[in-house]
């Protein structure tokens, strides 16, 4: 199927917002190659839909009625966030 | 209360002592604290410990037993495996990314758990957002097998097995996305349950992949597993991938061994090929001929595309853990680096690269790979694919036979250490548990035997979607038929 | 070269629910940041959506308003990016299987747009930017959207504002969407692209985001029309690019942060099941589907006789329409609906830039507003007093027949007193008398002027026309 080289791990790495340490890229390397040629086994299968129909039409549909409920205060949205600014969370400045 | 012997109580036992005031909440909770601050640090089964929070939830506990509140769990220590959340309580899924997060709120199971009586008795230890067979994967520390603390626990559940194994809680909450309790229960020598997909709430459990997670019970009993199913088990409006119908209890329907007469099981014969280990294959062989002995058929099934499940499995959980963990961003909560200076999208990726372990991390690019494009269709979607095969193989199997026998490993617990060279060979070993959550049945693993080097091996039952009860009642008899269990305890 | 623009438009509507589209949290516009938020918008670990009954209601009355075919079974799924303001790091979306294929709307001038598709969507939070630190506020975080794409057949800006607006008033009318562009509850990209007049093949696009007001989408596609007309002029290519239309200089620029193509990696999210939308379901909401602008309008110019600019006003906003039938209703014959339709615009519409519908209709109810109506039908008042007693009628709740009296303003129907203020005018000015009898027929209205103003008013000014001209014209000979 598709051969694994460093250019591929770092845009798949970029896509996950991951930077990985020399070290761990060649792991990735050689631990993604390793993988990828042993599920090569699975080409031989016919491509599933990816809609998926089969599968989402396992689980019987459900939905909620339109219901407000009480939400969190924001002190307790607030008290997990690493860096906040009274009811904001706080990142660095981003540029559009 | 020095009367209350180790390995002599059952969760059953237990809330039936306490409600008829046999003994108190408070000698129970004391005699498991005291093995617990005694034997878990030196197994490091728990990542999180508070006695005065137990000893509080203890007092309001009488209060309700003093009301006469109808409590199935009453009294009844729980560890909670640390990937779901327990309001106000730390909740880290053993990563640093989420080291010190307290959730604002408590799983449903939790919820559940405290409305029944019981008592929230830690948090476990476990693999790293679920993810491994050994609990090596731990960011604080591996967990070490009460049988031979040379050797892992197992995973991801490894923290609650052995917690379970070495009696520090009669039971614990798993959970369960590729045998991450059965293999733990069959490593230490306890029973363990994944239910069917969607019986049990994912509310509240840190998703890894959700097609395939389940959170279940571990006790040494499997009355003890009935018992906590029926209290968990239920539809959740918050989760819409639990069942809405109703559907019956399980506990009334554990008898004897006298359940075996006539029960057909089915033999995986896929999982009898030549990497299985003798001890292994020696426990199954006796165990079939326990079953036999007792009335049972045993025959030999095939399911000819269960090979491709470790394929299908790391794919797609992979792909759904990828999309899963996308929200540990260090925005809202997590770990943030604290390198200064950054751009938001250098925030990003360094918090998440310093929060995340090296197997999550290869787990996150495996999965951004199957989706992304260009190769999604050749990954993710034949992963679906093989998905639906394995299914109807099962499908076909429960057309001959009633419940199903497989090992839960090619063999029994390993060495700490001996498979870190060998991520793929790890995953390979995975391939007795994973078709169980690919098709989304009910399983369970129960003691079966020890291997020659005294290490436990567990037999592994499963039985056809929703038919949790016919699964509980066949491993009950079993247990009651030869309850190894009982004959041997590890030492500590 | 002449050039042909090719336009097609992508609307965000949110839909008119108390609670988001996935969790229970208040969609309430303008709380304080993070003060409507709960676990699952905040994307917290654990947490699993589950989908809101009345926002699927909303969509499939939008797909039936506009005609296009629901899915009986739909999937949504996860569409995954990085950014501040999206807390699970995907949104949950429609990709391969929407609700809703095709439909059509048709505008002013009669052209038919077809509709791609519409889908469900949860909205993203908010990033505010301060100097040193940008700031996100979760509140708008998972409220239900709706994402109405058109097929590129609008071939102007002019066209693809009368779009907009037909799309807003069906939002709107069915109860779906407050349809507010201001408040961003209602937000449109523009794709444009052009290429030679009877050329087949599309030319390049580029995407013009975010654009909040009518006279913005027209002035930001008229300019990016421009711009890719000189560049094409000057031999140079298009760059497809996303753009953001600065207001202050009305140009379009690049948005930095999209430069990269997304892989956004969609898969069908696996905590939701499909949206199963059944044909009970459908007939159910076609059967609750209010009277539609189009049928609304159609009914006005047709059954009504109401001219068509009357009509198209009246037509687009159901408050309106449902006020204008309920005033005509009252008044029954005794005024022609065109009268009604020229009052209702001139006198009550203008009042709803202040006030919200409710508040003018409790002041002014139909009733009232017909009871005023029925005084000028019957002559008591003229149009020109009417506006007085309007006035006065916003003021009380008196009746307008007792304000009349109150005022005294009965409006003067004697031809006699008529003709003996006339005749006291003309008296009065003999020079201008004069000037109009050699020829100067514009003083006619000087004339009418000063009988008004000698009577403040209230003379009957039909009456006073046809005498005044009748005297003119007898003293003409």
């Amino acid at each position: 199927m598709v051969v694994i080289d460093a250019a591929l791990v770092q845009k798949v790495a970029g896509l996950a917002s991951l930077e990985l340490s020399d070290a761990e890229s060649t792991y990735a390397l050689t631990h993604l190659g390793r993988i990828l040629d042993y599920v090569a086994e699975l080409e031989r299968l016919p491509t599933a839909q990816l809609t998926a129909l089969a599968d989402a039409e396992a689980l019987p549909a459900f939905e909620r009625p339109d219901e407000v409920s009480l939400s969190l205060s924001a002190e307790a949205a607030m008290a997990n966030a690493p860096a906040h600014q009274a009811t904001a969370f706080q990142v660095p400045r981003i540029i559009e | 209360m020095s009367d209350l012997q180790p390995f002599s109580l059952t969760a059953t036992s237990i809330s039936q002592g306490v409600r008829s005031g046999e003994f108190s909440p408070r000698e129970v909770a004391d005699f498991y604290i005291a093995r617990t601050e005694r034997y878990s640090p030196g197994l490091n089964t728990h990542l999180y410990w508070d006695r005065d929070d137990i000893w509080q939830q203890v007092q309001k506990l009488e209060g309700r037993l003093r009301a006469k509140e109808n409590l199935p769990l009453a009294g009844v220590p729980v560890l909670i495996k640390d990937n779901i959340c327990t309001k106000g309580i730390p909740t880290t899924c053993a990563s640093k990314m989420l080291a010190g997060f307290r959730p604002p709120y408590d799983a449903t199971v939790v919820e559940r758990l405290r409305q029944a009586g019981a008592v929230i008795f830690g948090k476990a230890n476990c693999d790293e957002f679920a993810m491994g067979s050994s609990n090596e994967h731990s960011a604080y520390g591996p967990v070490l097998n009460p049988w031979n603390q040379a050797y892992v626990p197992g995973g991801s559940s490894g923290g609650s097995a052995a917690a379970v194994a070495a009696d520090l809680a009669p039971v614990a909450l798993g959970s369960d996305t590729g045998g991450s309790i059965r293999q733990p229960a069959s490593f230490c020598g306890i029973a363990g349950m994944k239910p069917t997909y969607g019986r049990i709430s994912r509310y509240g459990l840190v998703a890894y992949s959700s097609s395939l997670d389940q959170i279940g019970p571990m006790a040494r009993t499997c009355a003890d597993l009935a018992l906590l199913v029926d209290v968990l088990s239920g539809h959740d409006p918050r989760d819409a991938t639990s069942r809405a119908d109703p559907y019956p209890t399980v506990a009334p329907q554990l008898t004897g061994p006298d359940a075996l007469k006539g029960m057909r099981f089915g033999l995986v014969q896929e999982f009898f090929g030549s990497g299985l280990a003798e001890g292994t294959r020696a426990a199954l062989t006796a165990a079939v001929q326990t079953l036999r002995d007792h009335g049972a058929t045993v025959q030999e099934v095939s399911l000819p595309t269960i090979p491709l499940s470790v394929s299908a499995y790391y794919l797609i959980a992979s792909a759904e853990a990828s999309a899963n963990l996308a929200r540990f961003d260090g925005v809202r909560y997590g770990h943030r680096t604290s390198k200064s200076g950054l751009s938001l999208k250098q925030m990003l990726k360094a918090s998440r690269s310093e929060g995340f372990g090296r197997e999550v991390k290869q787990r996150i690019m495996l999965g951004t790979f199957a989706l992304s494009a260009g190769y999604c269709d050749a990954y993710y979607a034949k992963a679906a694919a093989a998905r639906r095969l394995i299914t109807a193989d099962f499908a076909a199997a429960f057309a001959k036979v009633d419940v199903l026998l497989a090992p839960n490993a090619p063999s029994a617990a390993f060495r700490i250490g001996e498979m870190e060279h060998d991520p793929l060979a790890m995953y390979l070993g995975d391939i007795c548990t994973l078709g169980v959550n690919l098709a989304g049945l009910p399983a369970l693993s129960v003691p079966g035997g020890f291997d020659p080097s005294g290490l436990p091996i567990g037999l592994q039952l499963i039985a056809p979607a929703w038919a949790d009860g016919r699964l509980l009642r066949a491993a009950h008899a079993y247990e009651q038929a030869h309850p190894w269990a009982k004959e041997k305890q590890p030492l500590l | 070269m002449v050039y042909e623009s090719v336009i097609g438009l992508e609307v965000h509507c949110q839909l008119a629910t108390a609670s988001k589209l996935f969790c229970g949290c208040s969609t309430k516009f303008g709380a304080a940041p993070n003060h409507q938020v709960c676990p699952i918008c905040l994307g917290m670990p654990g947490v699993l959506p589950v989908l809101n009954k009345m926002a699927v209601d909303h969509a499939v009355s939008m797909a039936l308003a506009i005609g296009g075919e629901v899915q009986e079974v739909s999937i949504f799924a996860r569409k995954q990016y990085f950014y501040p303001d999206l807390p699970k790091g995907y949104q949950i979306t429609q990709y391969d299987l929407p609700y809703c294929l095709g439909g059509a709307v048709t505008l002013g001038s009669g052209q038919r747009i077809a509709l791609t598709r519409i889908h469900l969507e949860e909205d993203a939070g908010k990033n505010v930017h301060g100097d040193h630190a940008s700031f996100v506020d979760c509140n708008r975080a998972g409220t239900p959207l709706m994402e109405i794409v058109s097929e590129p057949e609008l071939r102007s800006a002019a066209d693809a504002a009368d779009y907009l607006r037909r799309v807003r008033a069906i939002v709107r009318c069915i109860g779906a969407s407050d349809g507010n562009l201001e408040e961003g509850s209602f937000r449109c990209d523009a794709n444009v692209s052009i290429r030679p007049v009877g050329a087949t093949t599309l030319g390049t696009r580029c995407e013009i985001k975010n654009l909040n007001s009518f006279r913005n989408v027209e002035r930001a596609i008229n300019y990016e029309i421009l711009r890719q007309s000189e560049l094409l002029d000057q031999g140079l290519k298009i760059t497809q690019q996303t753009l953001l239309f600065d207001a202050n200089s009305g140009r379009t620029q690049p948005m930095r942060s999209k430069e990269e193509s997304h892989d956004y990696r969609y898969f069908p999210d696996p905590d939701l099941p499909a949206l199963v939308i059944t044909k009970d379901r459908i007939e159910r909401l076609r059967a609750t589907l209010p009277e539609l602008p189009e049928a609304a309008r159609s009914r006005l110019m047709t059954t009504l006789g109401i001219g068509e600019a009357s009509a198209e006003l009246i037509a687009s906003d159901r408050d309106t329409t449902v006020f204008f039938d309920r005033t005509l209703a009252a008044v029954g014959d005794a005024y022609p609906a065109p009268l009604i339709a020229n009052w209702l615009i001139a006198e009550l519409l203008p009042l709803t830039a202040e006030r919200t519908w409710p508040d003018v209709v409790s002041c002014i109810p139909p009733r009232r507003a017909a009871a005023l109506l029925q005084l000028i039908a019957a002559g008591t008042i003229s149009g020109k007093i009417a506006k007085t007693v309007f006035e006065a009628m916003l003021a009380s709740a008196e009746e307008p027949s007792a304000i009349v009296q109150r005022l005294g303003l009965v409006q003067i129907s004697d031809e006699g007193a008529i003709a003996a203020l006339i005749e006291q005018v003309l008296q009065q000015n003999a020079g201008q008398l004069a000037q109009y009898l050699n020829g100067k027929d514009k003083l006619f209205g000087f004339f009418v002027g000063q009988i008004m103003k000698a009577s403040q008013g209230k003379m009957n000014p039909d009456l006073v026309n046809k005498i005044l001209s009748d005297k003119l014209a007898q003293r003409r000979g």
